[in-house]
């Protein structure tokens, strides 16, 4: 389904699909950076100072610098918006398309010959593949901010020693290969949110049912491919 | 969702706004990340070392200690690992240069430093290989050491000769004191002492080279008998087991400390190594979470 | 126009469709009634291909539905308009934007032409305001009636109306009856239309089929309908106050 979908990819940029596209950006991409933003500033915290209070025994705390950004480009990133993104759009992705299964709002699309795929798959894959990476990177900058504070504030080491660290053993390869995991996820969970929709059976135990399972899927599938990507770009 | 017209522009303007922003902190990420300086001239400098014990791409370059670069690129070849240094200043090497790598701290970690030589030397020709020395390992070095004291201790060094000689020096006070062989017999007999006296008499009388070797005083004698009482006092002390040298002998206590102190030693240097690997960060993290 | 041959069709543990024969003539305004969970919009759904029958098969003209595939289906399907039980619009859009659909994804007409077509689809049924109305903001039955414009907006040759009616004031109801029949005189269009509602349907119909057991009991015009000595039809009949001599006459003022 989720190939099919790929075959649509072209049209997103087709004038009626373009505004649907569009929208979906806009509530995965902008209506999740208030959760994402919270998220992603702890996450740097706790690693800076969880990193920084066992380094600080050895008096290398200024170490946190690389610690969080490598930490975060590589996985955290990534991760932590993919499980924001599963949790909250794929699910009601998987709501959406199950109701309109239960309600024959696919039906219809059938009927009136506008593939449920096209219209339907294809807007919600485009703008989560395209949102994530957009995301983790939002997430990435978050993070090694608030690791920077935490430095700061709990640890001593100042904005200038942290980044200069993190600029030290960071690599654009770090960045990237997680960009690519966010994407990778991104996919992941359209495909999984739009696959337990449409095989969502009659009535909203049915709906219930496709949401629950969208979510613990998404994130088996997560964890499990997120550590063979890691093993695939780090051997 | 039903939106009106300005409601979907106003969509298109925040999505659009969100992925340009995105993608240019993207390119700021990016080029800050790729370890160029943009914006200050960098020199390059290839030194070949015959073995860098662990430099990595990455670390700092220090000249009179000053942060000056980092080591851009390693690679191995026939003859040396070729490190290319890049570094905001540009560096002059006399002909007794001195370039090393240095390990920056116990758990780990290193760099290079560089030090240019003396002004009055004249500056390397065109041209010519630079070559490095590879680091002194600390760890290592600390692991020989303790080896080596260790070493000497155990299998009969030190420790052994030391109680060897003791043991001489008991069986000889011990003689000494039983009378037995000639000074002894000095020591303990009548007859060879109203002997000696008669020689030395007669030694008196004679005026031999002997005679005169022994002045009439009994300076000599007094000298011998001072001697002999210091090193009987001696002797005992150490029988008894005070001072150092006598716990040192009559004490295994001592031996096992410092035993114990090897041992500690040992698991010191072994936790050294092992908290290396911690210091590749990912373990620690990991279980943080 | 349609002809259903001995479809049978299992679902969950009864065949719901047993050995059911029917045939639809062009033009006609066929109504199928039958008892609530009979398998009414089961049958209609065969028509479109939405279930594919486990045996028999399910001609549309000359074309096999129930084998069509690809182009072929899609062909067929674009002579239909269908009308669901509870309208199937989509959600996130507006009813303007609903019923604008089938033309947005498959003609090259302009916004402008769009939108004049659809008010004025929807003036047919009576929510010309509703344009701009997200479907949730819509009652039942002004979502159904939105239904119904998009389903007539192509102007298909054979429309499906799975319970034009229910859930719609007395007054409402006449009016959609009334959008059925002008649909049928003005443009020839085959309708099939599944109600419980005897009074609509005795008043629209071509003729009527009772729907039981899976299989058609009964198919009349409505004159021989209500004469029908068929015991499940006379329960129907009955239950809804209509005699044999005529329905709309002797309605008991009870
Ligand atoms: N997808 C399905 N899976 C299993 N059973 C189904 C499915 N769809 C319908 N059924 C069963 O088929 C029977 C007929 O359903 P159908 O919807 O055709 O009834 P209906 O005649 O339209 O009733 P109503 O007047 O209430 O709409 C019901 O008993 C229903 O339980
Ligand atoms: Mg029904």
């Amino acid at each position: 389904m989720s190939l099919e979908a790929l075959l649509f990819i072209p049209t997103a940029f087709s004038k009626r699909s373009r505004q649907e596209v569009l929208n979906q950006c806009y509530v995965t991409g902008i209506k999740s950076l208030a959760v994402i933003s919270v998220v992603a500033a702890f996450t740097g915290m706790i690693l800076a100072l969880q990193t920084g209070l066992e380094l600080r025994r050895f008096g290398l705390q200024q170490n946190i610098g690389t610690a969080v950004t490598v930490v975060m480009l590589r996985e955290m990133g990534p991760f932590m918006t993919a499980l924001i993104i599963a949790a909250s759009v794929g699910s009601a992705i998987a709501a959406q398309v199950g109701t309109m299964v239960v309600s024959e709002e696919v039906s219809a699309l059938e009927i009136m010959s506008i593939n449920p795929v096209r219209f339907i798959v294809m807007p919600r894959l485009f703008a989560l593949a395209l949102m994530m990476p957009l995301l983790a990177v939002y997430t990435n900058i978050l993070g090694i901010l608030g690791g920077a504070v935490v430095g700061a504030t709990q640890l001593q080491v100042s904005f200038q020693a942290y980044f200069d660290n993190a600029r030290l053993y960071a690599e654009n390869k770090d960045l990237y290969v997680g960009l690519v995991k966010a994407f990778v996820f991104g996919v992941v969970i359209a495909t999984t949110a739009c696959h337990q929709g449409f095989s969502a059976s009659e009535g909203a135990v049915g709906v219930g049912q496709a949401t629950r399972r969208t979510v613990i899927i998404s994130f088996l599938v997560i964890l499990v491919l997120g550590y063979m990507l890691t093993r695939v770009f780090y051997r | 969702m039903k939106r009106t017209r300005v409601q979907q522009l106003s969509v298109e303007v925040v999505v659009g706004f969100f992925v340009m922003m995105i993608l240019l902190a993207l390119g700021t990420f990016t080029i800050i990340l790729s370890q160029d300086n943009l914006f200050s001239t960098q020199h390059n400098l290839t030194v070949v070392f015959d073995q860098v014990t662990g430099l990595i791409k990455g670390d700092k370059v220090y000249v009179k200690g000053v942060d000056v670069g980092r080591v851009k690129s390693l690679q191995v070849q026939r003859d040396g690992v070729h490190a290319l240094l890049t570094m905001d200043y540009p560096v002059e090497l006399r002909e007794d240069y001195r370039i090393s790598v240095v390990p920056s701290s116990v758990l780990g970690g290193k760099f290079v430093e560089i030090r240019e030589g003396s002004d009055d030397r004249p500056p390397l020709p065109e041209g010519t290989t630079v070559r490095g020395q590879g680091p002194a390992d600390f760890i290592a070095e600390l692991t020989e050491g303790v080896k080596a004291v260790r070493e000497s201790l155990e299998g009969g060094g030190v420790l052994g000769n030391l109680e060897e000689t003791m043991a001489n020096l008991k069986e000889l006070t011990q003689r000494l004191r039983d009378g037995e062989g000639t000074i002894g017999k000095l020591l303990t007999e009548d007859a060879l002492y109203t002997n000696l006296l008669a020689v030395s008499a007669r030694l008196e009388q004679g005026q031999g080279t002997l005679g005169k070797l022994l002045s009439p005083d009994d300076t000599l004698y007094q000298d011998l008998s001072a001697t002999v009482a210091a090193l009987k006092e001696t002797a005992e002390t150490v029988n008894r087991g005070e001072g150092t040298l006598g716990k040192l002998i009559k004490d295994d206590g001592v031996y096992k400390q410092v035993d114990g102190l090897m041992g500690e030693i040992r698991a010191a240097v072994d936790d050294l190594r092992e908290t290396t690997p911690v210091v590749s960060f990912s373990s620690i993290f990991f279980g943080a979470f | 126009m349609i002809r259903f041959e001995k479809v049978t069709k299992r679902l969950g543990r009864r065949n719901v469709l047993d050995e059911l024969d029917m045939e639809i003539r062009p033009g006609e305004t066929f109504v199928i009634c039958g008892p609530s969970g009979m398998g009414k919009s089961v049958t209609l759904k065969h028509m479109v291909r939405l279930l594919t029958p486990d045996k028999g098969r399910v001609w549309v003209g000359d074309a096999c539905v129930s084998e069509a595939r690809g182009r072929d289906l899609e062909k067929i399907r674009s002579r239909f308009g269908v009308l669901f039980q509870g309208g199937a619009l989509l959600q996130w859009l507006t009813a303007g934007e609903n019923v604008a659909l089938p033309l947005r994804e498959h003609t090259q007409m302009s916004d402008e032409e769009i939108e004049a077509l659809v008010r004025e689809k929807l003036r047919l049924v009576e929510l010309e305001d509703a344009y701009d109305k997200a479907p949730s903001d819509l009652s039942g039955g002004m979502r159904k009636r939105v239904a119904l414009a998009r389903a007539i907006i192509t102007q298909p040759e054979i429309i499906l109306y799975d319970e034009p009616t229910s859930g719609l004031d007395p007054v409402t109801s006449r009016t959609i009856d009334t959008l059925i029949d002008n649909l049928r005189r003005q443009l020839g269009v085959t309708s099939v239309v599944v109600t419980h509602d005897l009074h609509s349907a005795l008043a629209i119909g071509s003729r009527i089929a009772m729907l039981h057991n899976g299989k058609v009991v009964e198919v009349s015009a409505p004159d021989e309908f209500i004469k029908s000595d068929n015991e499940v039809v006379r329960g129907f009949l009955d239950a809804q106050y209509i005699t044999r001599r005529g329905h709309w006459e002797e309605e008991p003022t009870k």
